[in-house]
């Protein structure tokens, strides 16, 4: 287990143990994500909650 | 014993060594009993078909219950680390928070939480969400359980490195609460106690164990005029932007 990517297909081969009560949704978007911290749609995400620098 | 984040994906993983603030507590004399039950993934992994995330679950630990009330949501992510002290199960414990994940299984299982500010606790051997928020802090039944163990916690990396740190038990006060006034915001759902019944026997047991105190249910804190600016507006724009998160593929029904 390296990598986000490794988790989300880990929870799709377990998904009877992993998945029955919640999905993994926020895993998904964040691997969609740049994961780019200069990202600008992150920037603008973090201002919105008010958050520092 | 393994740090998983409740997940079975890290199940069997090795640690090299004790994070710092476990060598910490243990050079201060504190026996390490066990690790507790958390939100898996501290509830960054996802929620329930219909968009809401629960709490205190993880596929390692199942569910968590409060102990003073079992079907009440014993609140995250880090819902173990109260309710351990909260049952009597060890004198204090540990937990982490990006964002509430201490304070709010402190409130609803009725023990006291503290997040330090980001830079006295060291981040090491802890699985974090975010750097720039993530937190370990102490919980516990009582006030000066809590500042004993943040004082074992204390390890300041980044801007607090180098600065005097006090021992934090010089600032406990005897009676420091008789008389305050409590606040409680009417719009919280939370505290709303005709949507969310349970938690009337929970509001008056809190008067049970501070009979000294008004209860919060008693004195309530509104905001004369709204304001765009207010932070139940910054909310409100919160969750609606997270309802614009992509939708998931509901992976059980991926083949294979």
């Amino acid at each position: 287990m390296k990598t986000l990517a490794d988790l989300i297909a880990f929870n799709i081969q377990n998904c009877d143990a992993e998945m029955t009560y919640i999905d993994q949704s926020v895993f998904e978007a964040a691997e969609a994500t740049s994961g780019d911290l200069s990202d600008p749609v992150y920037l603008a995400a973090r201002q919105l909650l008010g958050a520092g620098p | 014993m393994q740090t998983t984040a409740g997940s079975l994906a890290l199940l069997g993983s090795r640690i090299p060594a004790d994070a710092p603030i476990v060598a910490n507590m243990r050079a201060a004399g504190a026996v390490i009993l066990g690790k507790a039950n958390l939100s898996e993934w501290a509830n960054f992994r996802g929620s329930r078909p219909d968009g809401i995330f629960i709490n205190g679950w993880s596929a390692r630990g199942g569910f968590t219950r409060d102990p003073y009330v079992l079907d009440f949501d014993p609140c995250g992510s880090s819902s173990g680390s109260a309710v351990a002290p909260a049952a009597n199960l060890c004198a204090v414990a540990v937990g982490t928070e990006t964002d509430g994940s201490i304070v709010c299984p402190a409130g609803n299982n009725l023990v006291v939480g503290l997040k330090p500010s980001l830079g006295l606790v060291s981040q090491q051997g802890i699985i974090r969400i975010a750097h720039s928020q993530d937190t370990a802090g102490p919980m516990a039944r009582a006030v000066t359980d809590t500042a004993v163990l943040l004082n074992s916690l204390v390890s300041p990396f980044g801007p607090v490195a180098g600065q005097p740190i006090p021992d934090y038990t010089t600032f406990l006060q005897q009676g420091a609460l008789n008389g305050a006034r409590i606040g409680s915001t009417v719009a919280s759902s939370y505290r709303n106690t005709s949507r969310c019944p349970k938690l009337t026997p929970w509001l008056s047991m809190q008067s049970e164990l501070w009979p000294h105190l008004e209860p919060p249910s008693l004195i309530r804190w509104t905001p004369a005029t709204p304001s765009p600016s207010s932070t139940t507006s910054s909310w409100s724009s919160f969750t609606s932007s997270r309802g614009t998160l992509p939708p998931t593929s509901r992976a059980c029904a991926t083949p294979g």
